[in-house]
């Protein structure tokens, strides 16, 4: 254990939860459910549940793959052959202020309810921070690195794979992580909207049919899901640049 | 130059344009971008949109200064007392993490479907980006601050005030920033998933009535709204930290 255990924020969260499961059972309203009608709520439908996680995990990491599959190698490019980044960094600038939640109905209208369309929208969506800190991190790539590459008389291609994209991993390592938590929310909003499967639909159902206990079991279920997956993020980023970290000295 | 910078966007209106035209894809599907353009205009021109779009802007500013408010005390709190920070630690990284659509459904039987439904959680989703950013600026703060604040004899809340403030300031602004820019994306997902009015209201009902010329028209509005927004917050940042810039001698880039 490289952390400290934290008594102080462990005693608030049971702390918070006495409190919560106190005021509900003082309340006795079927709007607000005790935290053991949650628990209750959570194992009953445990199968369903999981088997909901799944649709949302896998159409999460689809998207996801997707987006770093395409948009690492086009930010490299964008950043280091420089006329091009000119031409469509504007085109790039154009789209990034509309929250990707807006082109749900887009996705919808071309693509219908199903599958694809929601993981062209977590595509969409997880896209922009890996292709803008890319596209940052090659034009910040110390410039000694790229007289190395040309002495070595190395090609364009495979300069920006040995050199570039090592060189600016770091840094995109940033904008995957942004990137992660565009994905589970893009997933979970697409299920919402455009309801099937997955935990965003089985939200929704719970929402419509006033079953309050599911709707914060599955809540909860959602808020574990991103935790996990960040925990498993910082961890993937720890291995893999574990040669930058030791070379900088950095912890 | 100049050049560069529109020939990206023209290309892709003219590829847009040209499969449009070629009706390789339904027109009602995929209309051409100047029908696009008249809509919007047709849209901006009529009574009822106005309100809608400032409906919008109401609900995301006023959510964003609950959040900018509330993110801000919480921080100079956790500052000033270390050991409320390691409290809160593991219950804001639960929060935090909860993607803000998803609290949409619960939130209306706590509040109902009106004002205080968009401003809990248009201020759910941005407090956190504003919290983290501040928390974490005041509590990375130079012993050579503390020091000269002792040496001039400030009590411990001046010294957070007065001093550590100031220098966390260009972070809080980042703070701020990605603040905003939730703000604007649980205002319109809230629209869209509990709305009876608004952008996200507007885009979603004429995404499902197939309007689809005005769907690319408020969409395109909707963008330009978040452009607005970042220009606006780019403006006053450099009001509030321009100071910032100029002495660690950054700010000829601004």
């Amino acid at each position: 254990m490289n952390r400290r255990f934290n008594l102080p924020g462990l005693v608030f969260l049971i702390g918070l939860a006495a409190v919560w499961q106190i005021a509900a059972i003082g309340a006795q309203k079927p709007s607000f459910p005790s935290l053991t009608a949650v628990a209750a709520a959570l194992a009953a439908n445990r199968a369903a549940l999981f088997a909901e996680l799944g649709h949302t995990l896998l159409r999460a990491g689809a998207g996801f793959a997707i987006a770093l599959a395409t948009m690492l190698p086009l930010g490299i490019l964008l950043g280091r052959v420089r006329p091009l980044g000119r031409i469509f960094e504007p085109v790039v600038e154009l789209f990034r202020p509309l929250p990707p939640i807006a082109v749900i109905p887009v996705s919808m209208i071309f693509l219908g309810i199903g599958d694809t369309a929601k993981i062209a929208v977590v595509a969409y969506g997880a896209s922009f921070p890996i292709l803008i800190n890319a596209i940052d991190a090659v034009r910040a790539i110390d410039p000694m690195l790229s007289h190395v590459a040309r002495s070595l008389r190395l090609l364009r291609m495979e300069r920006m794979r040995l050199i570039d994209l090592p060189a600016a991993l770091p840094r995109i390592a940033a904008g995957i992580r942004l990137s992660v938590a565009v994905s589970l929310l893009l997933a979970v909003v697409s299920e919402m909207l455009l309801s099937t499967d997955g935990l965003g639909a089985f939200l929704m159902r719970a929402q419509e049919s006033f079953q309050i206990a599911e709707a914060v079991a599955t809540l909860l279920l959602i808020a574990l899901m991103a935790l996990v997956i960040n925990l498993v993020t910082q961890a993937v980023e720890r291995r893999a640049l574990a040669w930058h970290h030791a070379r900088t000295g950095g912890h | 130059m100049k050049f560069d910078r529109i020939t990206g966007v023209a290309v892709l209106l003219l590829a847009w344009e040209i499969l449009a035209v070629s009706r390789f894809v339904p027109v009602l599907y995929f209309p051409a971008p100047p029908s696009v353009a008249v809509a919007g205009w047709d849209l901006l021109r009529s009574t009822g949109f106005v309100s809608q779009l400032g409906m919008t802007c109401l609900r995301m500013a006023s959510g964003l200064a609950i959040a900018t408010a509330v993110g801000l005390a919480m921080a100079l709190a956790t500052a000033r007392y270390r050991m409320l920070f390691h409290m809160l630690e593991p219950a804001v990284n639960m929060l935090r993490v909860l993607p803000p659509p998803a609290i949409v459904p619960l939130s209306i039987f706590a509040f109902g479907i009106g004002a205080p439904l968009f401003l809990f959680i248009v201020a759910f989703a941005a407090v956190w980006p504003i919290y983290i950013n501040a928390a974490s600026a005041l509590g990375a703060i130079e012993p050579v601050l503390f020091v000269t604040g002792r040496s001039f004899g400030y009590s411990s809340w001046e010294i957070l005030l007065r001093l550590r403030l100031p220098a966390a300031m260009p972070e809080i602004v980042t703070g701020f920033r990605l603040g905003a820019g939730t703000a604007l994306l649980a205002t319109v997902a809230a629209e869209m998933l509990a709305g009876q009015s608004g952008l996200g209201f507007m885009l979603y009902d004429a995404a499902f009535t197939l309007r689809t010329r005005d769907m690319f028209a408020i969409m395109a509005i909707i963008g330009v709204l978040g452009l607005a927004l970042n220009g606006l917050i780019a403006q006053g940042s450099r009001l509030i930290v321009g100071w910032h810039l100029t002495m660690s001698g950054t700010g000829e880039s601004g």
